[in-house]
């Protein structure tokens, strides 16, 4: 149980990337839905202790972790949004020398964890190749492995699909649910799709707030019946959007379908739609916006 | 055509733009002016000779084009990586621009940035001396033009040369790394290119053959051996006025590399291939077949706490950093210059001496040799790679994931000092390789593992202590480069501490004493020193360590402030009491030596040592003319305790009143740190004892009268104890104790050797210069004697370990073992000279018997080599100086070796000679064609025996001609008899090479010869080659008279001569018509200008060839301060080679060699003979003092 309260951090420059952030994630994956920029990565770093928030704290399964980094780093996962590796190094010596740092001191189980972990990201054939000779995909399959090294209470992932081939995507999917069966993991992203795919919780996050957080059904039920949408003309947009809370708009066949959160039936154009967590996301940011 | 030009202006205009908007570049200009004013303010350039003098401004311009590489480094890096790290690489290949224009409209702007910021500081030298001080005495007239030149001749090719190069590297590999290694290599280039010229221009260490020197001249990329080489001989006031002009060898050596720089450029346009460059070389493959899917997600649960220490983490991360950087190409590049440079190190830099003569390549020899540089280059390559290690992660952007690991910061902290710390020692050890196949190449037999393994613990401790240093600074600064530069600054901090105010060795952070080491002497007394202040350093920089790893950086790395206040925190509370531990280690071991160095032993900075000497000087000089007895007979029992580094003495003085004064107060004075000591004078007052200068006093109450007598006793008990800075007093060590007796016997009256000698530092403390005008006279046979002419009689029991082998003056009348010590009684059969010394070590001894004197050679056992010649050449000059000076006093002569660290290549005291190791014993003299090094030296000091020793003239100005350079003149003698005239000329080139340069550096005024005073390069240089003029003037039989009279007059008299009756007896032996050469030669400064003509020949009927050859000639002398000239006419030697004679010693046959009478400054002569000659020379042998010897040989016109 990951209970995070009152997490706030300005960047020196005045940026607030992180602003009264509260929430408390139990086991299961947990998704991380936000634009960019919105404060993901910000909150992904200070849980997995690389910075300091300037208020708040966080504790997992009762431990406070800002007072005890290096106990939340024995069960950590972490998987950077962006990462390099040494040059040079093979996948598996690399792999293995992350394995040792983590504390893995037995020599055969961290043989094998390392060689079912190449087994389970695809990259066994490619084990005695350099990390940083890899492919942009390879090296986030990389990034997964060794996220998973050891026995992490807490995975953290920040947009980890990104790059990914649609086959290593769904490889990867299964294998988060698999470790979320136990773990806490969280899954930074800003794909919606994979939040409905795999995230039995979840929140938006938006300047550095928690815009709405759940599980992604009840968020879908809060929105049952208030969707609308119409196709317009390119012309007809501008003066749409200014009538009504237009949630997105989308470009189908050279029209634009124009997507409105209303209580009522807008007009006669409108038809109900039915809602997704893509309009959940929309709708929770342009509550925000109006706020 | 047109477009094009335009084009490339374009470019290069656009180029300067871009550098000129960097702040690089003014960062460059403001520290290249810097460098110039410093240049200015701190009167760079010889003694003498202007700021602003053509010479100077040359000289300091090409200083600063060495640093120029570097600033050339950053432009053509930029410059040839702007496209390509901007992305406009595509933009930029895809327009119309040709790859010529392309590529040297870069390297222009590049270069022309860099010329920019040289000008800038030419500006600064031009103005600087207006603006700073600068004594008054060096500034001469503003010639803009000379700027010009040095900018124009000296800085523009040489950053063409260095620019091609790095430009080169960056345009091929468009790497910036590889551009900064390139410049690093191009300044490595000029650091070899310097050791490899600087043979020929160091001070003694060299053949100044001027085929040598021609080749140094045109082989050096950066020119400043061609500028020497025409300059070296130019007096101060020609260094004020002429500009080098760019010709010969200077205009060779500019051309030369010129063109390699217009070739290196080619090549790069040849090889630069216009197109991108292929993003990376490594296989992108992709997935492979899906592997099998195995079974669940397995955990591996985590210890919680292995072990205390995470040993394998800590060696897995050890492995990877150390892969890092030995894999790395930079450490490979610095592996290869490190090679070449102990290469060039071990061969040409400390095995060849004096005369052109090399010695045997010891191990401790070879190790010296790679412990200087390395310390120095180490600490380059460290500073470079902590930043490397401490910033890899983070460059690599690695940072996020290795900072999430629970593994502790030291894990990252140990493993990357562990990394470093392996570069020095990869050093190390390759030097240790490169020495010892050098050894192996030159046949030597005697390597050993010890010295080389030594310099792990003497040069890498220190610079593993540096290194923990480094990794604390690059911790705390904001980026590497600021780390590089704090470090490096650091680093000149500490290795220059004297300069800043640190200069005890506890306050200089890794700092130790320096440890002089001999094959005899091991580390004599520094090693424990050393150990101790390692210790005090290490504990320290543990202590660092603790506070490096509790500031490390993990994750996004908080501001400094907040680590720093985080300390506490982050360091534990193991690391605490380990940081706590190392605090009061460091505080002992601190207390322990600050003891030793300044409680138990004197600890004195220069300038206190200054004021000292100045005070004694002040206090005591006043007394100097009181009359004060002479030492007339010495009796001394000594005991030395080599393993204990402590010797006692008991000895007695019997004084006499030669003076014809009564002496009220005898006074004399000890080294002022032999604390334990007792004077007294039998049946006399106690002394006063002053101390501070170790000057004891005696108020007789009955004042001796003239002819009276009385007798000195004294005791004293000297051990060395504790830590020292340094100045070690290796009188009595363990093995090689050499125990003079001006450093351990009292001496009476003013000790004038206290005196401080530098005319600037006398008058800051308010001392007037030394007085040069003292009268000078012949000695008058009827005066008074000279209280200062004291011979004694000396007796004396000396005591050592029973494993070694005592040698004082004298027979030896006794020898004895007591418990378990050795006694040695010598006694002096007649009165000898007041200077004597006690040496004590395990010797091997040889000797010979040679017509009633007994010769012996006692040496370190393994130093065998020259023994034998040593013997032969003793014997001869025994015989030699015998029949041709006097006879030899003694009853035995003694060559006795010491270990190398005396400041002295021989000394020479009665009836004994002690050498160094490395200058007669180790000198290989295995090549016959080298310069018999090993005999001239002991010719020399033999000839001591005479001249020193029997004839010892008072401390006058031309004392030294009749010392030294009559021992020049003996050694002639003995090279001459042992292989012949022709073995002469080679050394007098030397000898005349020392006189030359000697000049050329002189600070005041040149004195003549028979004024000499401390100028070695006149009593040796100019000394040896008038001896050989003289010898060919008079005739060698009339000039062996006249020393013989001199010996005769005056050996062990009281009436000790000077140059002066030397010059009355030469007269008296010259014919009339002489005497005027000689006083020109001793009484003047004359220096001649010989040089052969254009010679041609002609094929005669009858068989033989007659030979023309034109003889230019000329002498000046110096009057007022002007050279002015003189007539020309004497009878000089012309000689006709059939090929060319190299320094006359080994081949070449002479064809035809005869005196010719050269009058007026162009002489033809004609002689004819046998053979088709291919060179004439004048003066082959080297008889006249000539400013430029190296055109006295003239190659024949073929003949027809
Ligand atoms: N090191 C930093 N210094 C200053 N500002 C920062 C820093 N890192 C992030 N920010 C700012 O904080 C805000 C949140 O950034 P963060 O990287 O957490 O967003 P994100 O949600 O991960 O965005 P993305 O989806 O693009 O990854 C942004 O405005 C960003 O500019
Ligand atoms: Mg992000």
């Amino acid at each position: 149980m990951l209970q995070i309260t009152g997490l706030s951090k300005t960047y020196p420059h005045g940026v607030r990337a992180l602003d009264g952030v509260s929430l408390s994630i139990g086991a299961g994956l947990f998704g991380l839905l936000g634009p960019n920029g919105a404060g993901k990565s910000t909150l992904m770093r200070t849980l997995a202790t690389l910075q300091e928030p300037d208020s708040g704290s966080i504790t997992l399964d009762g431990m406070d972790v800002l007072r005890d980094p290096t106990g939340l780093r024995r069960r950590l996962g972490y998987l950077p949004q962006e990462f390099g590796v040494y040059p040079g190094v093979p996948a598996e010596v690399l792999l293995d020398h992350l394995a040792l740092l983590k504390g893995l001191t037995n020599a055969a189980q961290r043989r094998a964890q390392v060689s079912d972990l190449l087994h389970r990201t695809n990259l066994h054939a490619h084990r005695r190749k350099a990390v940083s000779s890899f492919s942009g995909g390879m090296r986030q399959r990389f990034g997964i492995a060794q996220a998973l090294l050891g026995d992490p209470r807490l995975v953290i992932v920040d947009e980890p699909t990104a790059g990914l081939d649609p086959e290593e995507r769904n490889r990867f999917h299964d294998l988060l649910s698999e470790v979320g069966e136990t773990v806490v993991v969280i899954l930074s992203t800003h794909i919606v799709e994979d939040v409905r795919q795999l995230c039995p919780r979840m929140a938006v996050l938006s300047h550095g707030r928690v815009l709405c957080e759940g599980e992604p059904a009840r968020l879908l039920d809060a929105l049952r019946g208030r969707l609308w949408q119409r196709t317009a003309e390119r012309g007809e947009v501008d003066s749409l959007r200014a009538a009504h809370a237009v949630l997105s708009t989308q470009r189908q066949a050279g029209r634009t379908l124009v997507r409105v959160l209303a209580d009522a039936r807008p007009d006669a154009g409108f038809a109900p739609a039915e809602a997704d967590l893509e309009d959940v996301y929309f709708s929770a940011l342009s509550a925000a916006r109006a706020a | 055509m047109r477009a094009r030009t335009s084009v490339l202006r374009g470019i290069v205009a656009f180029e300067w733009r871009c550098h000129a908007r960097h702040l690089a570049f003014y960062a460059a200009a403001a520290g290249f002016v810097g460098m110039a004013v410093l240049l200015v303010a701190t009167g760079y350039g010889p003694d003498g000779v202007n700021v602003n003098s053509p010479y100077v401004v040359a000289q300091a311009m090409g200083l600063l084009s060495l640093p120029a590489v570097f600033v050339l480094t950053v432009f053509c890096a930029a410059s040839a990586l702007r496209d390509a790290e901007s992305g406009m690489t595509e933009i930029v290949y895809a327009t119309s621009v040709s790859r010529a224009q392309y590529l040297f409209g870069r390297f222009a702007g590049a270069l022309l940035a860099a010329l920019a910021v040289l000008a800038a500081a030419a500006i600064a030298l031009m103005v600087a001396p207006m603006l700073v001080r600068v004594s008054p005495e060096r500034l001469g007239a503003v010639h803009p033009a000379y700027y010009l030149w040095g900018l124009a001749v000296v800085v523009l090719p040489n950053l063409l040369f260095a620019g091609s190069l790095v430009f080169g590297v960056s345009a091929l590999t468009r790497s910036a790394r590889a551009s900064y290694v390139a410049g690093v290599f191009v300044y490595a280039l000029y650091l070899v290119a310097a050791t490899l010229i600087d043979s020929p221009l160091m001070a003694g260490s060299a053949p100044p053959s001027p085929g040598s020197l021609a080749r140094a001249a045109v082989l050096d990329p950066f020119g400043p051996s061609a500028f020497f080489e025409q300059t070296r001989y130019w007096t101060p006031a020609e260094r004020n006025v002429r500009l080098p002009s760019l010709s010969g060898h200077f205009l060779l050596n500019r051309m030369l590399w010129t063109g390699v720089s217009l070739a290196v450029l080619a090549l790069v346009h040849h090889l630069f291939a216009f197109r991108i460059a292929a993003r990376s070389r490594s296989g992108r493959a992709d997935t492979a077949a899906p592997s099998k899917h195995v079974g669940g997600y397995q955990t591996v649960a985590v210890p919680f706490r292995s072990s205390p220490v995470p040993w394998h983490a800590l060696l897995s991360a050890t492995r990877l950093e150390l892969r890092y950087v030995l894999r790395s190409w930079s450490f490979a590049g610095l592996m290869a210059l490190w090679i070449f440079f102990v290469g060039m190190e071990v061969v040409t830099g400390v095995n060849t001496l004096e005369y052109g003569t090399r010695v045997y390549p010891t191990t401790g020899l070879m190790a010296a040799a790679i412990g200087g540089p390395l310390g120095m280059i180490g600490i380059v390559a460290l500073a470079y790679y902590a930043a490397e290690l401490a910033w890899r992660e983070r460059a690599a952007r690695f940072d996020d994931v290795i900072d999430a690991t629970p593994a502790s910061s030291a894990v990252f902290h140990l493993s990357k000092l562990t990394a470093l710390c392996a570069i020095p020692v990869a050093l190390a050890l390759t030097g240790a390789c490169v020495g010892a196949a050098y050894q192996l190449s030159r046949g030597y037999e005697g390597i050993e593992m010890g010295p080389y393994l030594t310099l792990l613990y003497v040069e890498c401790l220190p610079l593993a202590l540096f290194a923990a240093a480094a990794l604390l600074v690059q911790t705390l600064s904001p980026n590497r480069y600021a780390g590089i530069v704090f470090s490096l600054a650091a680093a000149v901090v500490v290795r220059r501490g004297e300069a800043f105010g640190l200069n005890h060795a506890l306050v200089r952070y890794a700092g130790a004493p320096a440890l002089p080491r001999t094959d005899m002497g091991g580390w004599g007394q520094g090693g424990e020193s050393f150990a101790w202040f390692m210790a005090y350093w290490t504990s320290f920089a543990v202590l660092l360590g603790f506070l490096t790893f509790a500031l490390w950086r993990r994750g996004r790395a908080a501001p400094l402030i907040a680590r720093i206040s985080a300390v506490p925190r982050t360091l534990g509370r193991r690391g605490a009491l380990g940081a706590a531990a190392c605090v009061a280690l460091f505080l002992a071991t601190g207390a322990f030596v600050f003891h030793g160095t300044n409680v138990v032993n004197r600890y004195e900075t220069d300038a206190a040592r200054m004021d000292w000497k100045a005070a004694y000087e002040k206090a005591y000089r006043p007394f100097a003319a009181e009359p004060q007895p002479s030492i007339v007979g010495i009796r001394a029992n000594v005991d030395l305790y080599p393993a204990e580094r402590r010797y006692r003495i008991d000895g007695t003085y019997r004084l006499e009143n030669r003076t014809g004064r009564e002496v009220r107060d005898v006074w004399g004075s000890l080294p002022r740190d032999i604390q334990d000591a007792r004077i007294e004078m039998a049946g006399g007052p106690p002394a006063e004892h002053d101390a501070r200068f170790g000057v004891y006093r005696f108020r007789l109450s009955r004042p001796m009268a003239p002819g009276g007598t009385a007798e000195l006793r004294f005791r004293t008990d000297v051990a060395q104890r504790g830590v020292r800075t340094g100045d070690f007093d290796l009188s009595v060590v363990e093995n090689g104790s050499f125990l003079a007796s001006r450093s351990s016997f009292p001496a009476l009256g003013y000790r004038s050797s206290y005196e401080l000698d530098d005319p600037a530092q006398r008058r800051k403390r308010g001392l007037a210069g030394p007085s040069t005008e003292t009268a000078l006279a012949a000695t008058e046979p009827a005066g008074g004697a000279d209280p200062s002419a004291a011979w004694t009689s000396f007796e004396t029991t000396v005591s050592t370990s029973a494993d070694q082998v005592a040698v004082a003056p004298g027979a030896l009348a006794g020898e004895w073992r007591r418990g378990r010590r050795r006694y040695f009684r010598y006694v002096m059969d007649r009165p000898m000279t007041g200077q004597f010394a006690y040496v004590s070590a395990r010797y091997a001894v040889k000797q010979v018997r040679h017509r009633g004197v007994l010769v012996q050679v006692y040496y370190h056992p393994t130093h065998a080599y020259n023994v034998n010649r040593m013997l032969a050449a003793a014997t001869r000059s025994l015989d030699l100086f015998g029949a041709r000076f006097g006879p030899y006093p003694h009853r035995e002569l003694r060559i006795v070796e010491v270990p190398s660290y005396w400041g002295f290549g021989a000394l020479a005291l009665p009836g004994t000679v002690y050498f160094v190791e490395d200058r007669g014993f180790l000198t290989d003299a295995r090549d016959s064609a080298d310069l018999d090094l090993v005999t001239r030296r002991v010719a020399h000091e033999v000839g001591h025996q005479w001249w020193g020793h029997q004839v010892d003239p008072t401390d006058q100005p031309g004392a030294s001609m009749l010392v030294e350079t009559l021992a020049k003149y003996s050694e002639q003698m003995v090279l001459k008899e042992t292989h012949g005239e022709r073995a002469l000329p080679a050394l007098l080139a030397f000898d005349l090479d020392r006189y030359l340069r000697g000049r050329a550096g002189e600070e005041s005024v040149e004195a003549p010869l028979y004024r000499v005073t401390g100028e070695a390069y006149l009593y040796y240089g100019k000394g040896a080659v008038v001896m050989s003029g003289l010898r060919d003037l008079l005739g060698e039989p009339a000039l062996d008279r006249v020393l013989a009279r001199l010996v005769r007059e005056h050996a062990g008299s009281d009436h000790p001569p000077t140059s002066l009756d030397l010059i009355a007896l030469l007269h008296a032996q010259a014919p009339p018509e002489q005497r005027a050469l000689i006083d020109q030669w001793l009484r003047e400064v004359v220096v001649y200008d010989l040089a052969a003509g254009p010679a041609t020949c002609r094929r005669l009927p009858g068989g033989g060839f007659r030979v023309t050859a034109t003889v230019d000639a000329g002498k000046t002398m110096r009057r007022g301060g002007r050279d002015v000239p003189l007539p020309f006419d004497e009878a000089l030697d012309v000689a006709a080679f059939a090929a060319n004679p190299r320094g006359l010693a080994s081949a070449g046959r002479i064809l035809y060699s005869a005196k010719q009478q050269i009058r007026g400054p162009r002489t033809q002569v004609s002689f004819t003979v046998a053979q088709a000659p291919a060179y004439v020379a004048v003066d082959p042998y080297v008889h006249r003092v000539d400013r430029d010897p190296s055109d006295n040989l003239r190659k024949v016109e073929d003949c027809r």
